[in-house]
């Protein structure tokens, strides 16, 4: 019976954690928040859909429109007989940034889609743990649009290397 | 073989309109290809020609890019040419909206803290 006792407390432990987790992941204020105001919220998200579609728009044909700079001013450099292997990685890197980009802005389009539908009345949770996944892929997409800043700084640097190498060499 | 004959004969006598059948299949066919192609890829997510999205194609920037060309002399003006299509692309860059995080907290959505 001594040991019973403990083996059943665990069990009942165990079997307890899901619930207190789902309890403890948002309050009763917060449940019933969300369910006041989530229709307003998934108005509100339709327009930052939107917002964020011209902003993919824009985005990719401005990324598109480097992609297509780049390769020409590295076939540029190559005719010339210009040393720059910096400038076709960088290339190469911003091509695979741009791929994963526009999947994951596909993934994180689809996901805002899915939220806006959601009966958000009546499945608060789930409507508040979609909203939790999106913000991480928004996080994201801020992150891509980072690295291609970060990857225009470096080709821009590689250029002004090559300018610089043929100030010398005249 | 008078059953062969018959077929034939019975195929014969309608190609028109045998052929007018087959035409509209093919069409069908290349129809739903190619709208399942139109779903799969970012085109229909992102067409501003969409009855719905007037708001959006006024909106993108038109503006057309000069290219530039592959090939030629690497001089001072191609790579100051270079550099002005360069910036005038960055600087539209960094005047777009950069999917920051505010657009999604709990405070602008109005449904109480974070988390």
């Amino acid at each position: 019976m001594k040991r019973v006792v403990p083996v059943i407390a665990v069990v009942l432990a165990l079997l307890s954690t899901p619930f207190v987790r789902a309890e403890g992941s948002l309050s009763d204020a917060q449940l019933d928040a969300i369910r006041t105001n989530c229709v307003n919220a998934q108005i509100s998200l339709q327009h930052v859909q939107e917002s964020d579609k011209l902003t993919r728009i824009n985005r990719g044909y401005r990324y598109e429109s480097m992609l297509k700079l780049m390769t020409s001013f590295n076939s540029r450099v190559a005719e010339n007989k210009v040393d720059a292997p910096d400038l076709i990685s960088i290339a190469s890197e911003y091509q695979r940034t741009w791929d994963s980009f526009r999947t994951e802005y596909s993934n994180y389009d689809d996901a805002m889609t899915a939220l806006t539908q959601i009966d958000c009345k009546n499945e608060p949770t789930t409507f508040n743990d979609q909203l939790v996944a999106l913000r991480i892929k928004r996080t994201g997409l801020n992150s891509r649009v980072k690295e291609f800043d970060t990857l225009l700084d470096k080709y821009q640097t590689g250029v002004n290397d090559v300018r610089q190498a043929q100030e010398k060499s005249k | 073989m008078s059953v062969v004959k018959r077929i034939a004969s019975f195929f014969s006598e309608r190609r028109i309109l045998l052929g007018i059948v087959f035409a509209i299949i093919i069409a069908f066919v290349m129809t739903v290809i190619s709208l399942r192609l139109y779903d799969l890829d970012d085109v229909s997510r992102l067409d501003v020609s969409l009855p719905n999205r007037e708001s959006i194609r006024s909106a993108a920037s038109s503006d057309e890019v000069q290219k530039f060309d592959a090939s030629g002399p690497l001089d001072s003006k191609s790579l100051s040419d270079f550099q002005n299509l360069y910036t005038k692309n960055r600087s539209a860059l960094d005047a777009l909206g950069k999917y920051d995080a505010d657009a999604l907290s709990s405070d602008s959505l109005q449904i109480g803290p974070n988390e």
